[in-house]
């Protein structure tokens, strides 16, 4: 077996792994983010209306 | 002059061996599967026919007396220079609506839990002899995303495109088969008639078409190798949810899919030459390519059980086996087994919106893959 390669496969899936779930942990902060500027606007144009 | 016109008709037949027979059988098993099983036809018919055209005597399709055939042309053009599976993803994004996503965005985690079989199946890969490279490629079969599959595989490992695309589309057409007992196996009775609460807010425009702009940019400043992949298939929904390109975006989703996945196809499958598909590497590929899908669709649901330890109220642990690519496919599943278990339990929405993250999942996946394997292997 090549020892090399074994560590290198689990330093990807270490890595890899940590960088997905950031990932998509930022994601779903800037969405929350989003809505939370989509709600505040939506009353302000029915106050508008 | 009779000796040279009997040569002119058995020099076909005599230049083919068991070998090109046997890739005969492979196509037209393809072929079969496609047509009587409809297992991923639009894939596999292609692939199939061009596994067989390629392995006609000569490979006359390939290459010629030095001049190169029709098959290899579309592959240097649409696989090496990665066009076909970015243009497939401007349809895909086309057809993704990310509405459910918004309606409850914690969700994407199991857009990330649902991929850890790609990590799982690399190492498992390189500990049974596969290069990094060629373990990265036989890992990502598991996000059960072709173009991603297609476009790392065309850095990383040409020569197994044959086999590892095959493997991939296989598989995306027997997740009904794949899923259901790892997700029984992992879960008990009481987990599967959990009922998730039904969300329904208003999404407003501006969310909807900033959204794959925020994407494209996210991604693109964490793994920079990622923006086609993520740019494309972000491109093809914007261009649905902008709501003034309704024809551009029915192009992409229909004319622009079909016409490349026809070519993606014959192309795929005119790398099926037969002295690089009979090789024992093949039977290892498709038994990686299955443990991926195993792992993926555990990885999820393990997740998810995780998350309920903590949770007061609990999730449903099927909705973590979502999390692959699989769309619309893996959220059928999930609503037919919970619908099994409590014929009034609709989680469907919930499904679907981890499948929807599953999809942004994958493409960050490869492109993660992509990024940090030459690193790895330069370090």
């Amino acid at each position: 077996m090549n020892t090399v390669a074994l560590n290198q496969s689990l330093s990807l899936t270490l890595i890899g792994m940590i960088v997905l779930f950031a990932f998509m942990g930022l994601l779903i902060i800037v969405t929350y983010a989003f809505l939370s500027i989509a709600k505040r606007i939506a009353p302000k144009k029915e106050d508008a209306a | 002059m009779l000796q040279s016109v009997i040569h002119f008709f058995i020099d076909g037949i005599s230049a083919i061996g068991w070998q090109e027979v046997t890739m005969y059988g492979i196509g037209c098993l393809l072929i079969w599967l496609a047509v009587s099983k409809d297992y991923e036809p639009m894939l596999l018919l292609p692939i199939g026919f061009g596994a067989i055209l390629v392995n006609l005597p000569y490979a006359v399709v390939w290459e010629h007396e030095g001049t190169i055939g029709v098959l290899q042309y579309l592959f240097n053009a649409g696989i090496l220079t990665e066009i076909f599976p970015l243009l497939i993803f401007v349809g895909v994004g086309a057809m993704i609506d990310f509405r459910p996503l918004f309606q409850r965005p914690w969700m994407m985690l199991f857009g990330a839990a649902a991929h850890f079989g790609i990590f799982l199946t690399i190492v498992l890969a390189v500990v049974l002899g596969f290069d990094l490279k060629e373990a990265a490629c036989i890992g990502v079969i598991g996000a059960a995303d072709g173009p991603t599959t297609i476009y790392i595989t065309a850095r990383f490992a040409k020569h197994l495109m044959g086999p590892i695309t095959v493997v991939a589309y296989s598989y995306m057409s027997l997740v009904p088969i794949i899923q259901p007992p790892v997700i029984r196996a992992l879960t008990t009775k009481n987990e599967r008639l959990i009922r998730m609460r039904a969300e329904d807010h208003n999404i407003p425009g501006f969310v909807t078409i900033s959204f794959p702009i925020i994407v494209t940019l996210l991604a693109s400043f964490l793994v920079p190798i990622a923006a086609p992949l993520i740019g494309f298939l972000m491109f093809g929904n914007l261009i649905r949810e902008c709501g003034v390109l309704a024809k551009l975006s029915s192009a992409a989703q229909n004319e622009l899919s079909n016409l490349v996945t026809l070519l993606l196809g014959i192309t795929v499958g005119s790398t099926m030459r037969a002295d690089d598909f009979l090789r024992w590497q093949t039977l290892l590929i498709m038994a990686l390519g299955l443990f991926a899908f195993i792992f993926n669709t555990a990885g999820g649901v393990l997740f998810a059980k995780f998350l309920n330890l903590f949770l007061k109220t609990k999730i449903n642990p099927m909705l973590g086996a979502c999390g692959i690519s699989a769309f619309p496919m893996a959220s059928r599943v999930i609503q037919k087994m919970a619908l099994k278990e409590d014929s009034s339990n609709i989680i469907l929405m919930h499904a679907v919106t981890a499948n929807v993250s599953g999809q942004i999942g994958s493409v960050v996946a490869g492109g993660i893959v992509l990024a940090l394997v030459p690193i790895l292997l330069g370090l």
